[in-house]
């Protein structure tokens, strides 16, 4: 976007009166001068899975940040300054909102940050903390708590999330939903269930007995075994994933 | 049922019957457990229990829709789910399933029903 030397001169004393003043209806000239950019900046990330009315939001709220933050002393184009603070928005909001094509990154940071949180608090409460309680701890919503746990726990579905066989292999989830037929042994079922957990080390299978056949909980495992509440989670949604691979192996 | 003094909420949702979606199942019991005060690993163990349930549901519904109901009470949650079953396949619980189930969720049930899977489940918990 070029502008005439009259266009830009005009447009810094704008800046210039906005930073001195913080006049919003200036502010917001500012940011209606500058909406083709905007939407301009949108298109551009059009098509991608999320609706173009969303996108262009996004870019107007970038660009109300642009606005805002920009230093017309700093001898750099508006327009340049713009271009960045809205993309970096719109990648942002990709990054943060499209959840269902891959994890966002601040549940799997907040995943993270969980399992110590968790622990302190169970030690400080002298029992597992609740969701209110961990939210406040760490800062964030609710929510976000909720979908920081479903990062660490996908249990069965996350072998959707592996990507084919070689040679066009089906995996196991992808054989299991061919699967004509349902119907299944019991009793050769028992048998096999005992052969994939004796593969397992005697530390997973420690503690998957204690979870499923003493029905022991995760924090009394956790005290028996000497390990954290939150590891035991892991292990067990780990050693769950393994029995149920083997366990189709095997059936198959 | 829930006794008449006690208010009965119920959240309803509906997915399409795909592995997809059992994160949104998942998603949406926690946040329930969590309005009536479940502590994080009663949630996981709903969690689990909805995994293995919803799983097993999609696992033999012809493709159409998964319908879910939470109702909550101020002692207990009860979960409900049915989808269209497809046409020739058996409905049961494997026992490493039942096992786990056994150990997460009071009381869970999978059956079929006039052209339909139903699973439900219920946790118990003592008046806040």
């Amino acid at each position: 976007m070029s502008l005439s030397a009259e266009e830009r001169a005009h447009s810094r004393a704008k800046f210039e009166e906005y930073r001195r003043t913080g006049d919003r209806k200036l502010r917001n000239e500012l940011i209606e001068a500058h909406k083709s950019l905007a939407s301009h900046l949108a298109r551009r990330y059009a098509n991608r899975g999320e609706p173009f009315d969303d996108l262009l939001q996004v870019a107007y709220l970038g660009m109300l940040k642009a606005v805002e933050r920009f230093d017309p002393d700093r001898n750099l184009e508006f327009s340049t300054y713009a271009t960045v603070t809205v993309e970096g928005e719109l990648k942002r909001h990709f990054r943060d909102k499209t959840w269902s094509v891959r994890v966002p990154r601040r549940p799997q940071e907040l995943h993270l940050r969980l399992g110590g949180v968790v622990n302190e608090l169970s030690q400080r409460l002298g029992r597992a903390p609740r969701i209110p309680e961990v939210a406040v701890e760490l800062g964030v919503a609710e929510e976000e708590v909720l979908e920081a746990m479903e990062v660490g726990g996908a249990y069965r579905s996350s072998s959707l999330d592996t990507r084919p066989g070689e040679n066009g292999e089906p995996t196991a989830i992808e054989r299991r939903l061919g699967a004509e037929d349902r119907g299944f042994d019991i009793a050769e079922h028992r048998v096999l269930l005992e052969t994939v957990l004796a593969d397992l080390s005697e530390r997973e299978r420690t503690i998957v007995e204690l979870r499923f056949f003493y029905d022991k909980t995760q924090t009394e495992i956790a005290e028996e075994v000497g390990i954290s509440q939150m590891h035991v989670s892991r292990l067990l949604a780990r050693t769950l994933i393994q029995l149920r691979e083997r366990l189709e192996t095997l059936d198959a | 049922m829930a006794p008449a003094e006690t208010r009965e909420d119920a959240v309803r949702l509906r997915v399409p019957a795909a592995l997809e979606y059992v994160r949104i199942v998942r998603l949406t019991g926690s946040g329930v457990a969590s309005r009536l005060g479940f502590d994080i690993e009663e949630i996981e163990n709903l969690r689990v229990a909805l995994d293995e349930l919803a799983s097993m549901t999609i696992d033999v519904a012809s493709a159409g829709e998964l319908e879910i109901t939470f109702s909550t009470t101020d002692t207990e949650l009860r979960i409900v789910g049915r989808a269209p079953i497809a046409k020739g396949v058996e409905v049961g619980v494997e026992p490493l399933t039942a096992q786990i189930l056994k150990a997460v969720i009071d009381d869970y049930d999978l059956r079929t029903d006039d052209g339909f899977v139903c699973f439900s489940c219920v946790t118990r918990r003592p008046p806040i």
